[in-house]
């Protein structure tokens, strides 16, 4: 808890637990050099309450989600769709996320720090329920059905953010991350073989519980790369000398933990629509310090990281 | 970014050694362009005219001749990969084409090219020196001459090719009953550190002759013979302590990469020989 900032909203007990349950924690013997590590990490998220966004109804019926988060492959237009969809009662086919045109979209601080579904979203939840409300209200004034939306286009809601207010800390919310992994070390070559992954997602409430995965598992990627091989080197004089995708190893199919499981808790007890938290980043804290204690777990005293093979096998032979 | 160059397209082999002979150290012969165009883009080389290859014919064959299999130099890294011929013949040629690179690098790039770039992480080249292979080459005075793979790379991205000189095919004498070959390679960052294979020949139960190649962690790819001294009288169910000597050899004999982690490197041959010794092993009739 920091002051000023919003307390972590977390079940941390009930997270450890299904991580520890998935791993087999206290279950039969490990093999020579194998080893398990878990780990809680919190990151502070969402940044600035900053976000706003316009739902229209537009002629013929459709309905257009305005919203300056950008889609970076992280499923944001999906979301804020489903948001607009649920708060209007209407099929998702119906909906539309236009491309951000800064000459019609309102305005939004930023995409990043997880704020997406949770700050931007809200800003969607809140404009499509002020577009329901026109709604509403103009079928009773023109006595028409609330279900014919071609018949009471054009309408629209603007909503926004605010809600959440600035605090004076960096959390709006506190994404929480529950991590476990399981690995093998070869002491002959230093290679860490990262078995199994297990990810404890609090998102407060799954909106889409197939992107949730999809997050949690390709920052396990990152993490992986960050954890054992990824490292910018300098020469004395300063100058970067892996610039390059030949000399700098990035994640790759081929490292790919043997089994990765993530375990969504929905507490509802996120800030953001029918409450959410956001996701995915928070696997960095969780992740890579459950790798290092499992690497320890293993037999081998982790000073540094990356921990590369030839580190690795160092520090074996160190000791 | 590529610098400037002319493509020239000779339509036969005497033209495309021609075109090499007129144009001296500003030419480079052009075939997959997977070694050759990232070190134009990281201004490690700078030809000015680039002698693409793959319009000439005769270059592809992959087939059975003379108790060898002849690789055309323009047979891709997939087509090895894929061959049935490989497969049933050099399982560990086939086994090692699995592991290079990426499935967009395998289908372009060629047997030819990646023995020509001299290139010492070269899992091929470590490879076929342990086979015995050779590596047959035309000039522009229309002679062909024949070298042993072992005699091709003389140094890091330096072969025994003369400018004019361009490889036509690699013949890999088919291992006879009784004799096994195995690849091991390691890698670190993208392309391995550490390769090295493993050919043993056994009768009546043991190792009676034994070939040790290793690279990438040396300059050059080049043969360990104290390694495979080592390997040789090993029974065929050898354990930990049986293949210990060769690593330890390997290790001790090993010319390693200047300026590489050396303790590392060692330790890597010594493991690889060790496990490549193994698998060779595996694949021995009892």
């Amino acid at each position: 808890m920091i002051p000023g900032c919003r307390p972590l909203d977390a079940d941390l007990a009930g997270d450890l637990d299904a991580v520890a349950t998935r791993l087999g924690w206290g279950g039969a013997d490990k093999p020579a050099w194998h080893g398990r590590g878990l780990s809680v990490g919190v990151s502070p998220a969402g940044v600035s309450a900053r976000s706003s966004a316009r739902v229209e109804l537009r002629p013929g019926g459709r309905v257009a989600v305005l919203v300056g988060s950008q889609e970076i492959g992280q499923g944001a237009r999906t979301v804020h769709a489903q948001v607009a969809a649920e708060v209007l009662g209407v099929p998702l086919e119906l909906i539309d996320v236009p491309a951000t045109d800064t000459a019609s979209t309102p305005y939004d601080r930023s995409t990043g720090a997880s704020r997406s579904t949770t700050v931007a979203g809200l800003a969607v939840q809140r404009a499509a329920e002020r577009l329901r409300e026109q709604i509403v209200a103009a079928a009773a004034r023109r006595g028409v059905p609330e279900s014919d939306l071609a018949a009471l286009a054009p309408l629209a809601g603007d909503g926004s953010a605010q809600e959440l207010g600035g605090g004076s800390g960096p959390a709006l919310f506190w994404e929480v991350c529950v991590a476990g992994a399981e690995v093998a070390v070869d002491p002959e070559t230093g290679r860490v073989d990262v078995r199994e992954v297990v990810t404890v997602a609090d998102v407060g409430r799954a909106l889409n519980p197939s992107l949730v995965e999809r997050q949690d598992e390709g920052c396990t990627l990152q993490v992986v790369g960050n954890a054992l091989f990824e490292e910018m080197l300098f020469g004395p004089d300063g100058v970067l000398r892996n610039g390059s995708l030949v000399d700098y190893r990035i994640p790759t199919v081929g490292d790919v933990p043997g089994r990765m499981t993530c375990v969504i808790v929905e507490n509802g007890d996120g800030p953001g629509p029918f409450g959410a938290k956001g996701c995915g980043e928070g696997v960095f804290g969780g992740l890579t310090a459950a790798l290092v204690t499992a690497v320890t777990d293993a037999g081998v005293r982790v000073p540094e990281l990356p921990m590369s093979p030839d580190r690795v096998w160092r520090w074996i032979h160190a000791s | 970014m590529l610098p400037d160059f002319t493509i020239l397209r000779p339509a036969t082999l005497a033209g495309a050694c021609a075109l090499l002979a007129e144009h001296g150290t500003a030419a480079a012969a052009y075939a997959g362009g997977t070694e050759l165009l990232p070190a134009m883009k990281l201004g490690d080389a700078a030809p000015r005219f680039l002698v693409d290859l793959k319009g000439v014919p005769g270059l592809d064959p992959l087939g059975v001749h003379d108790a060898a299999v002849r690789v055309g130099a323009l047979v891709t890294h997939r087509r090895l990969e894929l061959s049935p011929l490989v497969a049933r013949t050099l399982p560990a040629l086939a086994w090692l084409e699995r592991r290079l690179a990426n499935p967009r690098i395998r289908t372009t790039g060629t047997v030819g090219g990646n023995l020509a770039s001299g290139r010492p992480h070269s899992d091929l080249a470590t490879f076929l020196i342990a086979a015995g292979a050779t590596v047959t080459c035309a000039s522009s005075t229309g002679t062909t001459r024949t070298v042993a793979a072992a005699d091709l790379t003389l140094a890091p991205f330096h072969t025994a090719l003369a400018e004019d000189e361009i490889i036509t095919a690699v013949g890999i004498p088919l291992p006879p009953a009784g004799t096994a070959l195995a690849h091991q390679r390691f890698v670190l960052v993208e392309r391995p550190a550490a390769n090295v294979t493993v050919r043993l020949t056994a009768a009546g139960g043991t190792v009676t002759d034994a070939t040790v190649v290793a690279g990438a962690a040396s300059p050059v790819p080049a043969a360990l013979p104290e390694a495979a001294a080592a390997l040789i009288g090993i029974p065929l169910d050898a354990g930990p302590a049986d293949l210990h000597p060769a690593g330890e050899a390997a290790a001790q004999t090993l010319t390693v990469t200047p300026g590489a982690d050396e303790a590392y490197q060692r330790q890597l041959v010594a493991v690889l020989v060790r496990r490549a010794a193994r698998a060779a092993l595996a694949d021995l009739p009892a």
